[in-house]
């Protein structure tokens, strides 16, 4: 073909297309926990083009923020399609992130040598949440504005900056105008392209140097019988998979769309009346939970910041030379118990800190942080079994 | 110490507020149909506009913000987005019709919304008394998202596709694994 050739000379386009799809060596052993991973990436994909329409009509003011939101509901061509695709997109995302993260934890691919792959991980997780929690102010309803503030005065825990700190932060003394502009202005060009973008393509760029893990956590021979290229069997697995979770999406976003939404923030944001409940989305709720369950307010923010931070230590903590959990007995159950205790805390974050709610959420923060200190004695007196010579599909 | 008190009381006394607040919400089916959403925006015309804008449907007040706060305490909010502000789906119509229908004669003036600054809108007298918050109710909730209808009409063909469309992939990355041998 005489343009690629063209094209080739000048740039490394087919040099780049089998070295990353049409030849790229993947484990053939990946099972439907590898999915998540591309399933997330469909979900930011769907993000980006629904936010770019969104944002060819929202006015970002304190005056017109709401009605222009309205103006996309009831008069664009199809602007409510694409703002409920955009306002569930999340919970997608939120949803496909951490069962890839799970995955991770569970099939120890934060080991060496993907130490670099699970801190860029960890960068766009963080980089998610401030987009998510930003884009959450941008409809100015009432959940948008007190969610906003109630946030932003956590750093007020800072010691003695902090007050200060939280106006710079709002850009006012109170989450307003100058906090709805820059909200928007971070929201829509900086987070998602200039540092979530760049961050995925580092992710990948790192992923690719080095090779998917597999259930097995087991290194692979890259030009033996053990792998597949990328393409068509990964294209395929990726594609019918993102195609079955879109489905259920889409049957959110067209039958049920106030399943995530929550109602109060269809009241336009009034600073002086605070809903009668502030609750953060969902996939803030474990986090949240952690934060009330230390009866500080610094030491609060503290282990909430720490929860999440503590996963950047992972391939320090856990020195066993095996990854997978499968061929750890001892690993496997903690992590499981792991994964149940974070939605333990999602439930309980759900829910008024009164009772028994208080401490279930302790036992569950301790445990939280408790897993990662066994992580480090576990290599001790753990029999780990046998690893395979070769994996099974 | 005292803070974080003060932050978990400040958001925990009005959930126990409001469950005193809210009155039990009976389940009565709202009929959406046209006639029915054409009939409540009668009714709103007639016992809620007055005080209640709905901006974006382009109804005004028809007395001024001002008046209304003099004689009720607080400016009457705008009824636009209410059903959907109150519950989600067809929840916070439901809401509409049981405060519209649970003024009573006491102090506390109604059950599901007790110490509420606005009068009754509807008479009991009124024969068609039920049946006219139910269709006020059917009214708010169009109102708060007039493309309903659109959306769930179209959402039957996207869902058709998108089953269709996974059954192809799936079909596809079926045929593609065959070949591939079992270990390695």
């Amino acid at each position: 073909m005489a343009l690629r050739e063209w094209i080739d000379e000048r740039f490394p386009l087919t040099e780049f297309i089998e070295r990353h799809i049409t030849k790229y060596p993947t484990p053939k052993n990946l099972n439907y926990w590898w999915n998540f991973g591309s399933l997330a990436g469909a979900f930011f994909a769907v993000q980006v083009i629904t936010g770019i329409w969104l944002a060819m009509y929202y006015k970002p003011s304190t005056e017109l923020a709401f009605d222009s939101v309205q103006h996309i509901m009831r008069d664009v061509n199809y602007g409510w399609l694409i703002r409920y695709l955009h306002a569930i997109g999340p919970t997608g995302f939120f949803f496909a992130v951490y069962i890839h993260m799970a995955r991770g934890i569970y099939y120890g691919s934060y080991k060496s040598p993907r130490e670099l792959i699970w801190w860029i991980g960890l960068a766009i997780y963080l980089a998610l949440m401030a987009e998510a929690f930003m884009g959450y102010l941008l409809p100015w309803g009432q959940m948008s504005f007190w969610g906003a503030t109630v946030i932003t005065n956590l750093f007020s825990a800072i010691p003695v900056i902090g007050s200060k700190f939280v106006i710079w932060l709002r850009g006012d003394f109170a989450v307003g105008d100058p906090t709805l502009g820059r909200f928007f202005s971070f929201h829509t060009t900086f987070i998602p392209l200039g540092i979530i973008g760049l961050l995925l393509v580092f992710h990948l760029t790192a992923l690719h140097r080095v090779g998917s893990n597999n259930p097995a956590g087991i290194d692979l021979d890259k030009k033996g019988p053990a792998v597949v290229p990328f393409s068509p069997y990964y294209v395929t697995k990726d594609l019918w998979f993102i195609s079955l979770i879109f489905t259920v999406y889409l049957y959110f976003v067209f039958f049920k769309p106030d399943f995530f939404l929550e109602p109060i923030n269809n009241e336009p944001a009034n600073p002086f009346a605070t809903p009668l409940e502030i609750v953060p989305e969902w996939y803030f709720l474990p986090f949240y939970a952690i934060l009330r369950s230390i009866p500080s307010k610094l030491g609060g923010v503290v282990a909430m910041g720490g929860a999440i931070f503590i996963l950047a230590f992972l391939p320090y903590l856990d020195r066993s030379p095996v990854r997978s959990a499968r061929y750890r007995p001892i690993k496997r159950v903690l992590t499981w118990l792991f994964f149940l205790n974070f939605l333990v805390l999602g439930y309980v974050g759900a829910h008024p800190p009164f009772g028994v709610m208080v401490l279930i959420g302790r036992i569950a923060t301790f445990y939280y942080f408790l897993y990662f200190l066994l992580l480090l004695i576990i290599p001790a007196f753990e029999k780990t079994r046998p690893l395979p010579k070769e994996v099974e599909l | 110490m005292k803070k974080i008190v003060a932050v978990v009381a400040l958001t925990l006394i009005p959930i126990y507020a409001m469950a005193a607040e809210r009155g039990p919400i009976p389940d009565v089916k709202i009929d959406v149909s046209d006639e029915a959403i054409k009939r409540g925006e009668e009714v709103y015309k007639k016992a809620c506009k007055v005080c209640h804008s709905m901006k974006y449907l382009g109804y005004k007040a028809s007395i001024p913000a001002e008046a209304a706060r003099k004689s009720f305490g607080k400016v009457p909010p705008d009824l636009s987005l209410m059903a959907k502000a109150r519950g989600k789906d067809d929840e916070g119509a439901k809401y509409i019709y049981a405060l519209l229908t649970s003024y009573v004669n006491t102090p506390e003036k109604n059950t599901v919304f007790p110490n509420i600054a606005m009068p009754p809108p509807l008479s009991k007298a009124d024969p068609e008394f039920e049946q006219k918050a139910r269709d006020v109710a059917a009214f708010l909730l169009y109102a708060a998202e007039p493309t309903a209808k659109e959306r769930e009409r179209l959402g039957r063909y996207v869902l058709a596709y998108m089953v269709v469309l996974t059954a192809l992939l799936y079909a596809l990355n079926r045929k593609v694994w065959r070949g591939v041998k079992k270990k390695g």
